[in-house]
Order: structure tokens, then C-alpha cells, then sequence
């Protein structure tokens, strides 16, 4: 009877330690695919922003027409292509079309900061600042979101390949995931605003 | 990877984390066991003598145990049931206001988005966002028992303080202690530890009533039952708190790991240790202490920082020390922290309480001095080098260095030693909103006996912010006359970019409340004077009203230019014929030579002095800068800037619409 007993914990702990790791499995493969819908929804968020922004400085920067232009058209490239990728997340040239028109979008705002530099009336109003901000806490939102899914598919892979965790990933189809890679070094960085 | 290790110091706090809590288990283990083998040697004679690990088998034993275990769980769970609630409550213990979603304030704007950016990076969804708008240390803190029901509670001063990388820091720190479950640990450990204080208090109850009840009935029936009592009550008693003490330590030392935890997972979700170690720094050298809740000890493991001032060892401390955290980091982190300020402080940080720097406004009024003592002529058009900016003023300092030094040295031991000299929780209490409001009124009541003051203050009307509020006051009365009148406008100017803060109806509530204070008791001082003009020059309407010019030349204002050169001169000099020539060479600029000059006046009411400013004040701006130097020549020519002339000074210039230099006092 005393064999029994020990069998039966013994199988019991095995079980839960079993459920553990699939449980375990789940909750970090959920993890980083949150962090890649967060990059969909910021992108949206910051061409949202943009039109706002060109909007209020037109007022002041009536001699720089070209730069605001230039930054509605590098805006709106964006949101072709993000609409473009959107049909179909897998295929990488879209994904890679998207990349570089974020990255003209980036230096199209680039230009406009340093344009904005010589107005100082510009940078004092209130409603240019709050929009500066939503803008670079979006930039950052984008940055975050990549490297919380990322960071998320690390552990996600560290933890599918260990043992005796990689029996049961092959067991549930819990396939390995790689990560984001940037298209170039400057979408690394948000633009700093310098106000 | 920018900076390897952070995942590894990660894995480190966590393997840390394991042990310690094994280690507590263990213990909680071995009191068990202690109070069991308590409960064998006690009723050893009536259970025929069994062997220890017999009795514990025995029903005795069992029943020993178990009870043990049922007093720790439920000793636990009580304090449990009390901790797990959701975290906006503790939020509302420790005064905190909720912040808004769609705030329009920019400072909580970029708060939420900070914290938006965070639950991104970090995964974890956002928690409610509470701000406490009192607090001027740096500090924030997560409560609440599961992700989902997290609160984030951040001190106003860390959102003034700390720049955006650095809040952002501070943020990714609270995140990852809602990211790994470090509030339900920690509430778990808390509540293990009550249940073995149960433990303790039942021994001390048992304690108490053996002896009580010995005290009463001394018949010899009780006597031994009492004594048996008496000795289980006093090893409950000592096994319960030698078992929370060592409880604590490992507590302790617990919550230390998931602090290097939090840092290292900083660094992950912004991947930059130079706004953490930011923070950090800040904190180091300014404190976090939070101050306006009686809470911080209780609050402190939840903290950023440490929250109470109470620490006697470092064993029980629930941070890690900061330069340990800051190395941790990254290493030689602290080091160049060190050197950026040694060489930003003297701009930036020293001389914050007075805008250009000191010793730009000593060169100004020795530019003024030896312009007044050449020639005088077409001057009134030249820019004056105290309305100038700084950079221009330094030229003239060159030039009359060896007549400046003195006052140049002077101002330069003033900027560094006027924060020094500034008690900390005083300075920090003028970067809160209600803090600075206290402090005008503080600094025109600090001269009053005691009823008169709460008798003034009674005349303020009711308000969160801008009402009276006793326990502030009773912070910054005494401060005030430790310091010194010389540091009340530098204090005020400290105080500032939080009176700046205020709404447009606040600020105007502001300066009709300190205007109440100055006139109940009908008569105004140079200070309460210059105090009103200072706030409502700042603060009120007319800021931004543009003053028409109604003299192009000094005639008309004569009499009104005498009178303020005559009080300047009197103030600038010791004797009367001092005065004289001090206030002659002042006049000399504004008369020609033909009119014979008056004496100096005896006697300047305020109200004159008031009326006089008003009436220079609609003198052409291009006429205003030589008054100012005048001004200055006078108060100046002894060599040293004494209070009373540094507040008639101030005066001057805000009435006349001037922007003031620092001086020396």
C-alpha cells in the first residue's frame, strides 16, 4: 500500500510539472504576440497624429510649404504601406516596404523639427508641444512594442529549447519564432525633439 | 545587446529570490517544530516519557502540530485579507489623487504616456495612475495584489524633478514589480510573518495572564497549572519574535533581490541605464523620503526608493544601497554620474534658486557704479548691464575686476552656500504647489507671537491648496526664522516654478489672500511691500500688461526719482553726510548742473515710495535702466548687499518692470 501511495504522488507531481510547462509555454508565446500588435496599432497612431500636427503649424510656418508637404506625402506613403502589409503580415518585401517608409517618415519629421527650430512662436504653443509629445511617446511606443516582442520571443525560445520543456513543445507544435530584425540602424532610434 | 547582463542579473535576483523564500519556509518549519517541542516538554511527564520524534507521531504531538500550523495560517490569512485588496486603495490611504486618462496638464500628459510606453515594453497592461501631489521627494510606488488590479502612485517630486529618461526609468522600475508578481510575494511573505507574531502575542497574552492571575489567587491548587502557563506563554513568547526577527531579515533581504531585480528589468524595457541610474542619483543626493503620510514604513518595500528615514541597519533595509544599485547597473556608473555634476552644478543646480548667475548681477552694479561715477552723458540710451543678459554683463565685470572682487566673491559663497544653508525637506516643500502658497504667507507672519498668527491665518478663506494649512506652516515657520530674512527672496524665487503652476483663479486667489495678510494690521512694510509687488508682478494680471509710457524725459517725475534716491541713499549709507554725497552723485545724472541740488529727504513713507514707483513707471524704457543703476550704485557703494537693500531693490525693479539680478547678501 505504501508503494501505491508514493507511485501516485509521484505521478501526480509529474503531471502538474507537465501542466506547468505547457501553461508556461502559452503564457509566452501570448506575451510577444501582444507586443507585435502593439506595433500595428502605434504605426496607426502615429499617422493619426501627423496630420494634426502639420495642421497646427501651418499657421506659422507659411514660408516652409515644401517641408510640410514633404511630411504629409511621407506620411501618407506610410499608410499605403502599412495597409499594404496588413494584407498579408507574412510576406517580407511588404513588411520590408513598410520599414523603409516608416524611416522616410522619420527624417521627413526630422526635417521638420529642425525647420520648426526657427520659430519660436511655434515651439511656445501649447498645442504644438502636446502633439510633440504624443509623437515622440509614439515613436517610443514603436520602439517598445519591437523590443518587447523581441525580448518576449528570447524567452519565449529560451524557455521552448530547454529540457524536459522542448518534449513537450513538440509534443503541442510550440514552434520556434525569430526575431524582428530592423531594416536599418537609424530605425533604431526615435528622433529626438529637442524643445 | 547594448548592455549584456541585465538578463543575467535578472536570473541572478531570481535564483536569489528562491533561496530566501526556501530559507523562510525553513523557518517558519522550525518554529513549528520549536513549539511542538515546547508542548512535548511540558506534558513529558504525563506521556510516559516517549522520545521527541515518538511524541510528535503521537496524537499529542499531532494535534501540537497542528494547532501550530492553524494559529500560523490564521494569523496569516487575517493579515492577508488585509493586504491582498486592490491597490487603489492603498493609493487612497496614502492621500493619492487619481490621475485623469485625457489630462490635459503636460507634466501628467507625459506621465501617462510614460507609463503607456512602459505596459508596451513590458507587457503587462497599464495600471490605474495615481500622483501625490504633496509629496516633493522622489518616490513612486505599484500596490494592489494582482497585475490586474495594480496601482501606480508616483510623488509630484519625481515628476518635477526627473527628467523624461529618468521618470521613464523610475516607471520600468514599478513596472517590473507588477511584471513579476513581486506585490503578491511580498504580501505573502508579510502575512507568514504575522502569522508567527501571532505565535508571540499568544505567548505574551498567556504570559500576562499567568501572572495576573497568580497575582489574584495564589492557592497552591493553581500553582503549578499557573507556573506551566506561565513557562509555555514566555517560549511562545520568545520563539514567536526571535522567529519575526529573523522572518524580517529574510523578508528583508527578499524584498533587496526583487529591487536588483526591478533595476535590471529597467534597463530591459527602456534599454537605457542612464535614466534609471538618472533617478537613482537624484534620489541619492535629494532623498525620496516620503514625508506627508504616516504610511512610508509600511509602504517602504513597495517603494523606489526607500520611503522612511527610520533605518537603524542595513540588514533590515528593504533597498539595496544606492551606489550598490547604481554600480549594479552598469559599472564606473556612478563615477561619471559624479563628474556630469560636478560639472553642471554650478550652473545649473546651485544657482537654480536665482536666475542669471550671481555673479553676473555684482558685475552689473560695478558697471553701474563706475558708470555713474564717469561721465554721465547719452547714457540714458546705453542698455543697462543689470536688464542686459548675463554674458554681456561679464565684460564690465572684467574691466572692474579689482573693484568688484569682493562683492564677486560674496555672491559666489552665497550661491553655494544658499541651498546648503536651505534645510531639505524646506527646500523641498517650495516645489509643491501648496508648499509655496504656505510659504508667503509664512513669510508675513513669521514675525508674529503665536495667537496672532492662527488669527491671521483665520482670515484666509478655505481652500485645498491656497487655505491656511497648519501642519505645512508648522514646517516652514520655523525654518524661515532659523535662516534669516536674507534668504526670504531666494527662497521665494525657489518657490516660483510652483506658484507658476497654479491656475489663472488660483494665482489671482493668491495675491488677494496674501494682500489680506499685509493689511491686517494697516500698515505696510518694505517687505510685505516688495512681497506683493513680486507676486503680482509674476503671477497676477499684470504680467503681461504692457505699462504706456507717459514721461519721455525725468523732469515730471523729479519729485518722485527724489524721493526713492533719498531712501536708497539713507539705506546705502551709515551717516548722514554719507548719505548726502551718496545721494547727490546718484542725483547727479538726472538735473543738470545749473539747478542746485536738494537734500536728501528725511523721511519716505511706503505709500509714498508706492506712489513714487507707479509714476517712474511710466517713464520711457529707455529712460528706466539709468534709475536701476542708480539704484544699484547706491546700495551698492558700501560693498555689501544687506537684506533690507536687497528687498528695496527687488522692489524697485518689479515695479518698474525690470528683471532683477541676484545679489549678494
Amino acid at each position: 500500500m505504501g508503494t501505491t501511495i508514493i507511485g501516485l504522488i509521484v505521478i501526480a507531481v509529474v503531471v502538474f510539472y507537465l501542466v506547468f510547462i505547457y501553461n508556461r509555454l502559452v503564457s509566452l508565446r501570448n506575451q510577444f504576440k501582444n507586443g507585435f500588435a502593439q506595433i500595428d496599432v502605434q504605426l496607426q497612431r502615429r499617422h493619426d497624429l501627423i496630420p494634426n500636427l502639420v495642421e497646427a503649424a501651418k499657421a506659422y510656418l507659411t514660408h516652409e510649404k515644401s517641408t510640410l508637404t514633404q511630411v504629409m506625402e511621407a506620411r501618407n506613403n506610410a499608410v499605403s504601406a502599412q495597409q499594404d502589409a496588413a494584407k498579408d503580415p507574412g510576406d517580407g518585401t511588404r513588411i520590408q516596404r513598410l520599414g523603409s517608409a516608416e524611416n522616410l517618415l522619420t527624417k521627413a519629421l526630422a526635417n521638420f523639427y529642425a525647420v520648426a527650430e526657427n520659430y519660436p512662436e511655434l515651439k511656445a504653443n501649447e498645442t504644438i508641444q502636446q502633439l510633440m509629445e504624443e509623437l515622440s511617446s509614439t515613436e517610443n511606443r514603436v520602439a517598445f512594442a519591437r523590443q518587447a516582442y523581441n525580448d518576449g520571443v528570447m524567452s519565449y525560445n529560451i524557455f521552448r529549447e530547454q529540457f524536459p520543456n522542448n518534449v513537450i513543445a513538440g509534443m503541442f507544435a510550440f514552434k520556434e519564432t525569430t526575431q524582428l530584425e530592423l531594416e536599418s540602424p537609424e530605425a533604431r532610434q526615435a528622433p529626438k525633439v529637442a524643445f | 545587446m547594448a548592455h549584456p547582463g541585465f538578463f543575467q542579473r535578472q536570473a541572478h535576483a531570481r535564483r536569489n529570490t528562491s533561496l530566501l523564500v526556501f530559507l523562510f519556509l525553513t523557518a517558519v518549519a522550525f518554529i513549528t517544530l520549536a513549539v511542538c517541542l515546547v508542548g512535548y516538554l511540558v506534558t513529558r511527564s504525563e506521556s510516559s516519557g516517549l522520545a521527541f520524534q515518538h511524541w510528535l507521531l503521537s496524537n499529542h504531538g499531532l494535534l501540537t502540530a497542528v494547532t501550530v500550523v492553524t494559529l500560523i495560517v490564521l494569523g496569516s490569512l487575517l493579515r492577508w485579507v488585509d493586504l491582498a485588496g486592490g491597490g487603489d486603495r492603498v493609493a487612497k490611504m496614502v492621500g493619492a489623487r487619481p490621475i485623469d486618462p485625457d489630462t490635459r496638464d503636460s507634466d501628467e500628459r507625459k506621465l501617462r504616456n510614460i507609463v503607456e510606453e512602459m505596459a508596451i515594453a513590458s507587457g503587462v497592461s497599464v495600471p490605474e495612475l495615481y500622483v501625490m501631489d504633496q509629496e516633493t521627494g522622489i518616490n513612486a510606488f505599484v500596490a494592489g495584489y494582482t497585475p490586474g488590479e495594480a496601482v501606480m502612485v508616483v510623488t509630484h517630486g519625481a515628476i518635477i524633478q526627473l527628467s523624461r529618461d529618468e521618470l521613464q526609468g523610475v516607471v520600468a522600475h514599478e513596472f517590473s514589480h507588477i511584471f513579476n508578481g513581486d506585490m503578491r510575494l511580498n504580501v505573502r511573505l508579510i502575512a507568514l510573518l504575522a502569522g508567527i507574531l501571532m505565535i508571540g502575542q499568544i505567548g505574551g497574552f498567556l504570559l500576562r495572564a499567568s501572572f495576573y492571575r497568580g497575582h489574584r489567587a495564589g492557592r497552591s491548587r493553581d500553582g503549578r497549572a499557573q507556573a506551566a502557563m506561565g513557562i509555555i506563554g514566555l517560549a511562545l513568547f520568545v520563539i514567536g519574535y526571535v522567529g519575526v526577527f529573523f522572518g524580517r531579515l529574510i523578508q528583508a533581504a527578499v524584498s533587496r533581490q526583487r529591487e536588483m531585480l526591478a533595476d535590471a528589468s529597467s534597463v530591459q524595457f527602456t534599454r537605457n541605464p542612464e535614466g534609471i541610474a538618472g533617478a537613482l542619483f537624484k534620489i541619492g543626493m535629494k532623498g525620496g523620503y516620503l514625508d506627508t503620510t504616516s504610511h512610508a514604513s509600511d509602504m517602504n518595500h513597495m517603494c523606489f526608493g526607500e520611503s522612511a528615514r527610520m533605518k537603524f541597519t542595513s540588514l533590515l533595509a528593504s533597498h539595496p544601497p544606492i551606489d550598490e544599485r547604481i554600480n549594479a547597473i552598469q559599472p564606473g556608473m556612478l563615477a561619471r554620474l559624479r563628474s556630469r555634476l560636478r560639472d553642471t552644478e554650478p550652473g545649473a543646480d546651485l544657482y537654480r534658486g536665482s536666475a542669471p548667475a550671481p555673479e553676473a548681477g555684482a558685475a552689473g552694479f560695478s558697471g553701474a557704479a563706475s558708470d555713474i561715477l564717469g561721465p554721465v552723458t547719452g547714457k540714458s540710451g546705453r542698455t543697462s548691464p543689470l536688464a542686459s543678459s548675463p554674458e554681456k554683463a561679464i565684460k564690465p565685470a572684467r574691466k572692474f575686476s579689482d573693484q568688484v572682487g569682493t562683492i564677486n566673491r560674496q555672491s559666489e559663497d552665497f550661491a553655494l552656500r544658499f541651498l546648503e544653508r536651505l534645510p531639505a525637506t524646506f527646500r523641498n516643500l517650495l516645489y509643491t504647489r501648496a508648499g509655496a502658497a504656505q510659504l508667503c504667507y509664512a513669510m508675513l507672519i513669521s514675525e508674529l507671537p503665536r495667537p496672532q498668527q492662527t488669527e491671521r491665518l483665520d482670515l484666509l478663506p478655505a481652500h485645498p491648496v491656497l487655505g491656511s494649512q497648519p501642519d505645512l506652516l508648522e514646517k516652514l515657520l520655523p525654518a524661515l526664522k532659523t535662516i534669516g530674512d536674507g534668504v526670504r527672496f531666494p527662497a521665494l524665487e525657489l518657490a516660483m516654478p510652483a506658484l507658476r503652476k497654479l491656475d489663472p483663479e488660483e494665482r489671482e486667489m493668491l495675491i488677494t489672500n496674501v494682500r489680506k495678510l499685509v493689511a491686517a494690521d494697516n500698515r505696510v512694510t518694505l517687505f510685505e511691500l516688495a512681497l506683493t509687488s513680486f507676486l503680482s508682478r509674476h503671477l497676477g494680471d499684470e504680467a503681461a500688461r504692457v505699462v504706456p509710457v507717459r514721461y519721455r524725459s525725468y523732469k515730471p517725475v523729479m519729485p518722485a526719482l527724489q524721493r526713492l534716491l533719498s531712501l536708497l541713499a539713507r539705506a546705502g549709507s551709515t551717516s548722514q553726510a554719507d548719505s548726502e554725497a551718496l545721494y547727490r552723485e546718484a542725483m547727479a545724472g538726472f538735473m543738470s548742473r545749473k539747478e542746485g541740488s536738494e537734500p536728501v529727504l528725511e523721511k519716505v513713507t511706503m505709500r509714498q515710495l508706492r506712489e513714487a514707483l507707479t509714476a517712474l513707471n511710466g517713464l520711457s524704457p529707455l529712460l528706466k535702466p539709468a534709475i536701476i543703476d542708480a539704484c544699484g550704485h547706491c546700495i551698492t557703494r558700501d560693498g555689501k548687499v544687506d537684506t533690507r537693500e536687497y528687498e528695496l531693490m527687488r522692489l524697485v525693479a518689479d515695479q518698474m518692470d525690470c528683471p532683477m539680478p541676484p545679489l549678494a547678501v
